[in-house]
C-alpha cells in the first residue's frame, strides 16, 4: 500500500493521482475494442444535446504532406503524460507506410515517422486492392488506457483463462504496435516515435493486413486478397512469451478474411474471424489459433464483414452478416448449432463490419451499414436493430433506417449518438458527409453538410473525447467535434 | 543646557537616521500578507549601487534535504531584543524539520531548533511532490510590548510551533494544526489568524485551506474539492481579510461545489466567497496546466485587484469585488501567453507566486517569472536577448479606452528557470533556480520524476538584479552559489538579498560595509 502511495505521489506535478485521471479516453484500436463494437461507452463530451447544439468542424490536415495515401482511422491515447506534457495523441497510419501523430487538441503534428522497408522481398507496387503501407495500429492497452470511472464490467464468461500478467507501466512510457508492409512488427514509443525494440519479421511482406487487435500480449491480424502472395490467414503474434515473438497462423485455404476489423476477440479470449473456406465464422483458440468451432448458415456468411461480439446472459454472442441479407446471432456456447436468432432483412448488402451498443437498461442494439437500396434509401443506409426476445426466441428487430447514404462504413457510437458516414464516391466526385443520428430513433441531430471536399476513405471512423475523425481520399483527416477553448 | 539640547538633537538625529536606515522587515513569504514580493522600505540598495553587490556571507546549515526540498525563504525581523542587544535576525526553515536563527549582519548562527516528530504516523518520503518534513515558510508576528517576536512554523508531524525569534525557545507548547506528512505551503498571518494551504494529497491527507486562530487555537478548514492548493507562498490575504488561493488540477463543477483549476476566495473565517474560473478551464485541466501560483493583491486607483497565473503562462487581472464577474469566468483582463507554446505541464509556465510594485511615478507593475522559452508571439517593447530557459516579465497597469489592461513593459534576459521575483527600491531581484524540472522523458515516462534524477541534472542557481522599469540587468551573482533551488525563494531586507540552496547553504548578497 505504501508503495502504491509513493507511485501515486510521484505522479506529475499537481495533485493526487486520482485527480489527474478522468481526463480523456483512449480509442486503442479499430472500432475501439477487442470485440469491434465501435462503441465508446464513457465519453462525457458527446451527448445528444451537445452534438445537436455544438458539433462543428474543428480542424483538418494532410499528414502526408500532400502525397496521395489512404489514411487509416486513428487510434488515440487520451492522455499521454510525456516529456512534452499531457497530450491527447491521434496515431494515423497511411498506405505509404508512415505513422503520423497529431496533438488532437491543438491540431499540431506531434511527430511522424516513415518506416523503412526492410524485407528481402522487393516492395510490391501499390494497387487498388493491395495498398501496402500500414494497417490501423493498436496500442498496448495499459496504464491510462481507461481513466475515469470503471467501465461496465463484461459478463463473466465461464472457462475464460486468467490473463497473463502485463508489465506495470502505469507511469512509464506507452508503446504503439504497427505492422508495416514489409511484415515487420514495430514497437514504437508513443512519446517520440523511437523504436522500443528492433523490428521483427512476423508476417509475409506485401500482405494486405487488417486492423490489428491485441489481447493478453498477443497481437492478432488477418491477411486477405492474396496480396504479395501471402496466404489469406488469421495470425497471432505472441509478444509476451519470449524476447522474440512467436507467430501462429490459421489459413483460409481458398477463402478470405476481408472484414475491416480483422480478428475479433471475445470476452473469454476466443478469436473470431469470418471467411475462410466455406465462408463461415471461425472460432479459434487464443494464441495458438486452434479451431474451436464454426458457425454456418445456409448460403454462407459475408467474408467482407467483421462480426461483433458482446456479452449476453453470461456468455458471448457473435452477430454477423449472412449473404442472404440477414444478420445472425451465434451463441459462443453452442457455436456449431442453430443460430440463437436472426434479424429481419437488412436490405442492400452489409459491408465492412457491425456496430453494437447498449442502453443503460441493457437494451442491446446492433447497427449494420449496408450498400445498395435499403428501403427508401437508394444508395445505402445504416440500419439499426434492437435485440429482443419474443416467445423465448431471440431476434434482431429492425427499428430504424437512416437517410440515404453512399457507401456507408461501419458506424461508431457513444452516449446515445450514432455517427454514420456517407462516403460518397471518388469516381463520381460525390463527397463524404458525416451524420450524427439519435441512436434510438435514427433522427438526424447534425450533419457536416458540404464541408468535406472529397470522398471518404473506406477505412472507418474514430470517436474520442468530443471529436470524430474521418479520412478522405485526398489524404486529408477531418476532425469534427465539440469545441474546447485552449 | 546647550549641551543637553545638543545631545537631544543628536539623539533625535541618530534615531531618525536609525529609523531611516533600519526600518525594513520581511516577516513573511513574499514580504507581506498580500504576497506582493515588494520590499517597500529598502533604502540601502539602489539602482545605482547594486552593481557593487558581493557575497556578504554564506552559511552551511546542517539541514537534511528531503527529496528536492531544502531551505525555505528566510523571514527577517529587526530590533529583536537578545541577550547581546537588539539584532536583525533571519529565520530560515529547513526541510529536515529544522528552524535556524541567523544574525543577519554577520551570518552567524544564533540558534537552531529541531522538531522531533511526534505523530504516530510513520514519517515518509513520497517522491519530489511529497517530501514530508518542514516545507512551509514560517511567518513572524508583530512585536510584543517588550519587543519580543514569535515565529510560527509547521513541522512535518503537522504541529504548529511558537518560537521566540531571539533564541529559538518555545514560547508555548506546540499545538495540533494539520495531519502529519502533509505538504503545507507558506504561512500567512493577519489579525491574529494564521493561514496555510496543502496539496498533492501528501500523507493521504485532503487538500485544504487552513486557518489557526492564535487566540483560541481553533483550526478551521475549507475544502474547495479541487486539486491541491499549491501556490508556493500559500494563500494571499486581501486588505479586507479575504483569503485567495489557487486550486490545482481537478474537475470544475460548481454545481457540485467542485472548484478545480481556479482561484477561490473565502472570508477570513474560511467561508466560501467567490471564485474565478478561466474560460478555457477544461483545457487547463486536460493538459495539467493548473493554477498553482499564489496570487498578489494590490490597490490601484482606488480599487483592489488580484493577479494570478498558472502553468499555462498568462496573467489574469481580477477586481477583488467580483473576481470573474457575474459568470465567474470574466476577469478584468487576460494577457496573451508569455511562454509555454508547447503546453508542457512540468518544464514551462509560471510557477510559485506573483509580484507587484509601484514606482515613484505611480506606475504599477505586475511581475511574473516563468520557465521555458518565451512564446514566439509575446513581444514586449523592451527585451534583453533570446529567452530559452525562462525570464521575468513585467506588465504595466494601464487604462485604455476606459478599460483596465496589463500592457507588457519588458522581459528580462534569459534565466535558467526564472522564479518569482522580489522588488526593492526600484530594483527587481530574480533568480534562475537551475533545477531540473523534467518530470517525464520518452524513455522513462513519469518514472523520470525522481529526486535522484532531477538533482543530478540540476545546476547552480544565479541571482539577478534588474532595473525595475526596464528589466536591464544590473548585476548577477555569477558562480557564487554552488547548488540549485527547489521551491525556495528570495528575501530582501536592509541591503541584503537572501537565497537558500538545495545543499542547505544560505547566501546573503549586498554591499560590503553597508
Amino acid at each position: 500500500m505504501r508503495k502504491l502511495f509513493v507511485v501515486f505521489g510521484s505522479l506529475a506535478c499537481s495533485t493526487v493521482a486520482m485527480g489527474q485521471m478522468g481526463r480523456s479516453l483512449d480509442w486503442p484500436s479499430f472500432a475501439n475494442d477487442n470485440q469491434r463494437t465501435g462503441w465508446e461507452k464513457l465519453d462525457p463530451r458527446f451527448t445528444k444535446d451537445t452534438v445537436a447544439k455544438d458539433f462543428q468542424f474543428l480542424w483538418k490536415m494532410k499528414p502526408s504532406g500532400g502525397g496521395q495515401h489512404t489514411l487509416m482511422p486513428p487510434v488515440l491515447i487520451g492522455t499521454l503524460i510525456g516529456y512534452r506534457g499531457f497530450k491527447e495523441l491521434a496515431f494515423i497510419g497511411d498506405t505509404s507506410g508512415a505513422l503520423h501523430v497529431m496533438d488532437s487538441d491543438l491540431n499540431r503534428l506531434y511527430w511522424d515517422k516513415k518506416f523503412d522497408y526492410m524485407a528481402d522481398a522487393p516492395k510490391a507496387p501499390t494497387t487498388a486492392t493491395c495498398t501496402g503501407g500500414m494497417a490501423p495500429p493498436t496500442l498496448l492497452s495499459i496504464g491510462f488506457r481507461r481513466p475515469g470511472p470503471p467501465r461496465p464490467a463484461a459478463a463473466p464468461v465461464p472457462g475464460a483463462p486468467p490473463p497473463r500478467p502485463t508489465p506495470n507501466l502505469m507511469f512509464g512510457p506507452r508503446a504503439i504496435y504497427v505492422i508495416t508492409s514489409d511484415g515487420r512488427l514495430r514497437k514504437v514509443n508513443a512519446a517520440d516515435g523511437s523504436d522500443v525494440s528492433a523490428p521483427v519479421a512476423v508476417l509475409p511482406a506485401n500482405a494486405k493486413i487488417s486492423a490489428l487487435n491485441m489481447n493478453d500480449q498477443v497481437i492478432y491480424a488477418t491477411t486477405n486478397a492474396d496480396c504479395g502472395g501471402a496466404a489469406n490467414a488469421v495470425w497471432a503474434v505472441d509478444i509476451g512469451s519470449s524476447d522474440k515473438p512467436t507467430v501462429k497462423s490459421f489459413e483460409a485455404k481458398g477463402g478470405n478474411f476481408s472484414g475491416m476489423g480483422g480478428a475479433v476477440i471475445g470476452n473469454d479470449g476466443t478469436i473470431y474471424a469470418q471467411g475462410g473456406a466455406g465462408d463461415s465464422l471461425l472460432a479459434l483458440t487464443a494464441r495458438d489459433l486452434q479451431l474451436k468451432g464454426t458457425f454456418q448458415v445456409p448460403g454462407g456468411l459475408k467474408s467482407d464483414v467483421t462480426p461483433v461480439v458482446f456479452a449476453y446472459k453470461n456468455r458471448d454472442v457473435i452477430v454477423t452478416a449472412g449473404k442472404d441479407g440477414r444478420l445472425y446471432i451465434a451463441d459462443s456456447a453452442t457455436l456449431g448449432g442453430e443460430p440463437l436468432g436472426m434479424s429481419d432483412l437488412v436490405g442492400g448488402s452489409v459491408w465492412g463490419g457491425l456496430t453494437s451498443w447498449a442502453e443503460p437498461d441493457g437494451t442491446r442494439w446492433v447497427l449494420a451499414s449496408s450498400w445498395g437500396p435499403v428501403g427508401d434509401a437508394k444508395n445505402g443506409a445504416v440500419v439499426a436493430f434492437k435485440l429482443e426476445e419474443q416467445g423465448g426466441k431471440v431476434m434482431l428487430k429492425k427499428t430504424w433506417t437512416s437517410q440515404d447514404l453512399i457507401k456507408p462504413v461501419p458506424s461508431v457510437t457513444t452516449n446515445g449518438v450514432v455517427f454514420a458516414l456517407s462516403s460518397g464516391d471518388a469516381s463520381t466526385r460525390m463527397k463524404a458527409v458525416v451524420y450524427a443520428l439519435d441512436a434510438t430513433t435514427g433522427k438526424e441531430l447534425w450533419s457536416s453538410k458540404n464541408q468535406m471536399t472529397a470522398a471518404g476513405n473506406l477505412t472507418g471512423m474514430t470517436i474520442a473525447n468530443g471529436r470524430l475523425y474521418v479520412g478522405t481520399v485526398d489524404s486529408t483527416m477531418w476532425v469534427f467535434g465539440v469545441p474546447m477553448e485552449w | 543646557m546647550e549641551k543637553r539640547s545638543t545631545l537631544i538633537t543628536l539623539c533625535a538625529g541618530l534615531t531618525m537616521l536609525f529609523t531611516a536606515t533600519w526600518a525594513a522587515e520581511w516577516p513573511t513569504d513574499g514580504g507581506d500578507p498580500q504576497r506582493t514580493g515588494w520590499q517597500k522600505n529598502e533604502s540601502i540598495l539602489t539602482k545605482a549601487n547594486v552593481k557593487g553587490m558581493k557575497l556578504l556571507w554564506s552559511l552551511k546549515l546542517d539541514n537534511l534535504p528531503r527529496e528536492m526540498h531544502s531551505l525555505l525563504p528566510p523571514v527577517i525581523v529587526e530590533n529583536v531584543p537578545t541577550g547581546s542587544g537588539p539584532k536583525e535576525i533571519a529565520v530560515v526553515a529547513g526541510s529536515g524539520d529544522n528552524l535556524y536563527g541567523i544574525d543577519a549582519a554577520s551570518g552567524k548562527l544564533l540558534w537552531k531548533k529541531h522538531y522531533n516528530y511526534t505523530s504516530e504516523k510513520e514519517p515518509r518520503l513520497g517522491g519530489p511532490l511529497c517530501p514530508g518534513g518542514l516545507v512551509s515558510t514560517p511567518t513572524i508576528g508583530l512585536p510584543k510590548a517588550n519587543g519580543a517576536r514569535t515565529v510560527y512554523s509547521i513541522s512535518g508531524d503537522g504541529m504548529m510551533h511558537f518560537l521566540n525569534v531571539a533564541d529559538g525557545e518555545d514560547v508555548e507548547p506546540p499545538a495540533p494544526f494539520m495531519p502529519a506528512n502533509g505538504k503545507a505551503y507558506s504561512l500567512n498571518l493577519v489579525n491574529n489568524v494564521l493561514y496555510s494551504t496543502t496539496a498533492q494529497g501528501c500523507g493521504g491527507n485532503p487538500n485544504l485551506l487552513y486557518s489557526f486562530d492564535l487566540a483560541t487555537k481553533k483550526v478551521t478548514t475549507y475544502n474547495p474539492k479541487g486539486g491541491g492548493l499549491w501556490g508556493r507562498s500559500g494563500a494571499a490575504i486581501g486588505f479586507d481579510g479575504t483569503v485567495y488561493a489557487p486550486t490545482g488540477d481537478a474537475n470544475y463543477d460548481p454545481a457540485e461545489d467542485r472548484l478545480g483549476n481556479l482561484l477561490v476566495a473565502t472570508t477570513a473565517d474560511l467561508k466560501f466567497k467567490d471564485y474565478y474560473a478561466p474560460s478555457n478551464i477544461l483545457f487547463l485541466w486536460k493538459r495539467d496546466l493548473d493554477l498553482q501560483v499564489t496570487p498578489a493583491v494590490f490597490k490601484w486607483k482606488g480599487n483592489e485587484y488580484v493577479v494570478a497565473s498558472s502553468k499555462e503562462c498568462r496573467v489574469w487581472l481580477m477586481d477583488s469585488k467580483s473576481l470573474g464577474g457575474a459568470d465567474h469566468r470574466t476577469p478584468v483582463y487576460r494577457t496573451p501567453l508569455m511562454c509555454n507554446e508547447d503546453v508542457n505541464f512540468a518544464e514551462a509556465g509560471v510557477w510559485g507566486s506573483m509580484a507587484t510594485w509601484e514606482n515613484a511615478g505611480g506606475t504599477r507593475y505586475v511581475l511574473t517569472g516563468f520557465w521555458g522559452p518565451v512564446h514566439p508571439q509575446f513581444k514586449p517593447g523592451i527585451s534583453h536577448g533570446a529567452v530559452t530557459r525562462g525570464a521575468v516579465v513585467a506588465h504595466k497597469m494601464e487604462e485604455k479606452n476606459g478599460k483596465v489592461v496589463l500592457t507588457p513593459a519588458w522581459i528580462s534576459r534569459n534565466m535558467d528557470q526564472a522564479e518569482p521575483p522580489v522588488i526593492a527600491n526600484g530594483v527587481v531581484y530574480a533568480y534562475g533556480s537551475g533545477e531540473s524540472n523534467v518530470q517525464a522523458t520518452p524513455e522513462l515516462g513519469l518514472g523520470a520524476n525522481s529526486s535522484a534524477i532531477r538533482i543530478k541534472n540540476s545546476h547552480p542557481a544565479v541571482i539577478y538584479a534588474l532595473d525595475g522599469d526596464t528589466g536591464k540587468e544590473l548585476w548577477n551573482s555569477g558562480d557564487a552559489m554552488k547548488s540549485f533551488v527547489h521551491f525556495g525563494g528570495l528575501s530582501v531586507n536592509n541591503g541584503r538579498v537572501y537565497l537558500g540552496t538545495f545543499d542547505s547553504t544560505i547566501y546573503a548578497f549586498g554591499l560590503p560595509g553597508r
